[in-house]
């Protein structure tokens, strides 16, 4: 199978994505809603690892991941809705479809890869500039911490330009995820600053209409399931045209 | 005609914008300060419980409202790598507020060195200084007079700057008013850094 031009979702058996998309879809009509956490880089910076890290706090074997994962992380009784994106080149400028009401970015960085310390840069810069993430949290995770030849959390945030975000709250977190060292701080931080940002979330949920955005988003999300269905079958390179034109149309841009 | 009106909505609309650092050492309480700050000064602000605030690495920021001036903080990690980020800072602020933790002893060489090696920038000439002794409510902590004899050997660094060296605690907010007034006051007649202009939208 041609894995380049592969568009699609890698949803691991433990959940059920019919059964999130349903309750996803009762919370958003009856006020409630889950916190939304993207994690982004380059490819190969942990972020699946991370994101499982988080749910089972197992180390999994992951693939590259073509397309995303989603899965609900549970920590102090708090229920986030954690989505990992893919983060190689040709599906980055996906990224922006999943922008809207996201209450922060974790943006994954591998410290020993000091080569693309400058490409990590750019697209963390071209992230930050979209208006749907005006609001968002932005946690920064250094990640590989256990690599010899890592940078310092300080280096990262040098070399990322974090320091010219002025208008911006951001936190660097050093971190290893096969280790599992630094995740829980980086939570029982985030937690921390949950509780800041829920009443403007609740307020803003009370007379909840599925706006367009929504409709789409969710529609998107049928289109992913209905795509790893039928993986199997082997249609899916027809049906990665299809998914591609879904994505141009709704995001014309 | 155009140049009265507009005037009259600049006059109106417009808040002058100062950038104020808030900096000191790892656990001296800079990020309780802020939190303080911003309960006591915005009018809808519930804060995060003050004595579950961990260590910042990063920057929090804040921003409040004292009559025309618009004061947004910016809140830095104290940790000695990260001490290496503070400069970027510099030339964009107009104020300085240096936070020492009264009861460190132990530490406050430590505190002081990292405050020379902040006033010496030529970035932050000219910029009101407010040092403050924070922690006052515990017992047998330095006192004001103590940290201005330990601090005393700065004083020709610190030259012509605005300086005022505030007790207060953070935690219960004692002092933050008077602080925080003064610091309005001091980076509003400063001439040197004109202020950011910026409507109210």
């Amino acid at each position: 199978m041609n894995t380049k031009n592969r568009l699609g979702t890698n949803i691991s058996p433990c959940v059920c994505p019919v059964g999130n998309f349903f309750s996803g879809l009762f919370a958003s009509l009856f006020g409630t809603r889950e916190m939304r956490i993207l994690i982004l880089g380059l490819d190969g910076a942990g972020k699946t690892t991370i994101l499982y890290r988080l749910q089972v706090g197992e180390v999994v074997t992951t693939i590259p991941t073509i397309g995303f994962n989603v899965e609900t992380v549970t920590c102090k009784n708090l229920k986030f809705q954690v989505w990992d994106l893919g983060g190689q080149t040709s599906i980055r400028p996906y990224w922006r479809c999943y922008y809207s009401n996201t209450d922060a970015v974790i943006y994954v960085v591998d410290s020993s890869d000091r080569d693309r310390m400058g490409i990590s840069k750019s697209e963390l810069v071209a992230m930050l500039e979209e208006e749907e993430l005006k609001k968002a949290i932005l946690v920064v995770f250094a990640n590989k911490q256990d690599m010899e030849q890592a940078m310092t959390p300080t280096e990262v945030a040098s070399a990322l330009g974090l320091p010219a975000l002025k208008d911006r709250k951001w936190q660097i977190f050093k971190t290893s995820a096969t280790k599992g060292t630094g995740l829980e701080e980086a939570m029982d931080w985030y937690v921390l600053q949950y509780y800041t940002i829920k009443k403007k979330i609740t307020s803003k949920c009370i007379n909840n209409k599925l706006n367009k955005k929504k409709k789409t988003q969710i529609w998107l999300n049928i289109c992913c399931i209905e795509r790893n269905k039928l993986q199997k079958d082997n249609v899916c390179f027809y049906l990665d045209h299809v998914f591609e034109h879904v994505i141009c149309s709704i995001y014309p841009e | 005609m155009y140049t009265l009106l507009s005037g009259l909505y600049k006059y109106m609309f417009q808040k002058e914008e100062y950038c104020i650092l808030i900096l000191g050492l790892d656990n001296a309480g800079k990020t309780t300060f802020l939190e303080q700050t911003k309960t006591k000064f915005s009018k809808n602000y519930k804060g995060m419980s003050l004595s579950k605030i961990t260590t910042t690495v990063g920057l929090n920021i804040g921003t409040i409202d004292v009559g025309k001036a618009r004061l947004m903080f910016w809140d830095l990690g104290g940790q000695e790598e990260l001490q290496s980020l503070w400069d970027k800072y510099y030339a964009e602020s107009h104020g300085v507020i240096y936070v020492i933790d009264s009861t460190d002893e132990e530490r406050l060489s430590e505190s002081k060195e990292a405050f020379e090696k902040m006033i010496s920038s030529e970035a932050l000439e000219g910029v009101p200084l407010l040092v403050l002794a924070n922690k006052q409510d515990v017992p047998n902590c330095l006192s004001v007079p103590d940290i201005k004899t330990a601090f005393s050997d700065s004083a020709p660094k610190i030259g012509r700057r605005d300086c005022l060296v505030q007790p207060c605690t953070a935690l219960t907010g004692d002092g933050v008013n008077d602080g925080i007034e003064w610091m309005v006051k001091c980076v509003v007649r400063n001439i040197h850094r004109p202020p950011r202009q910026k409507d109210i939208t």
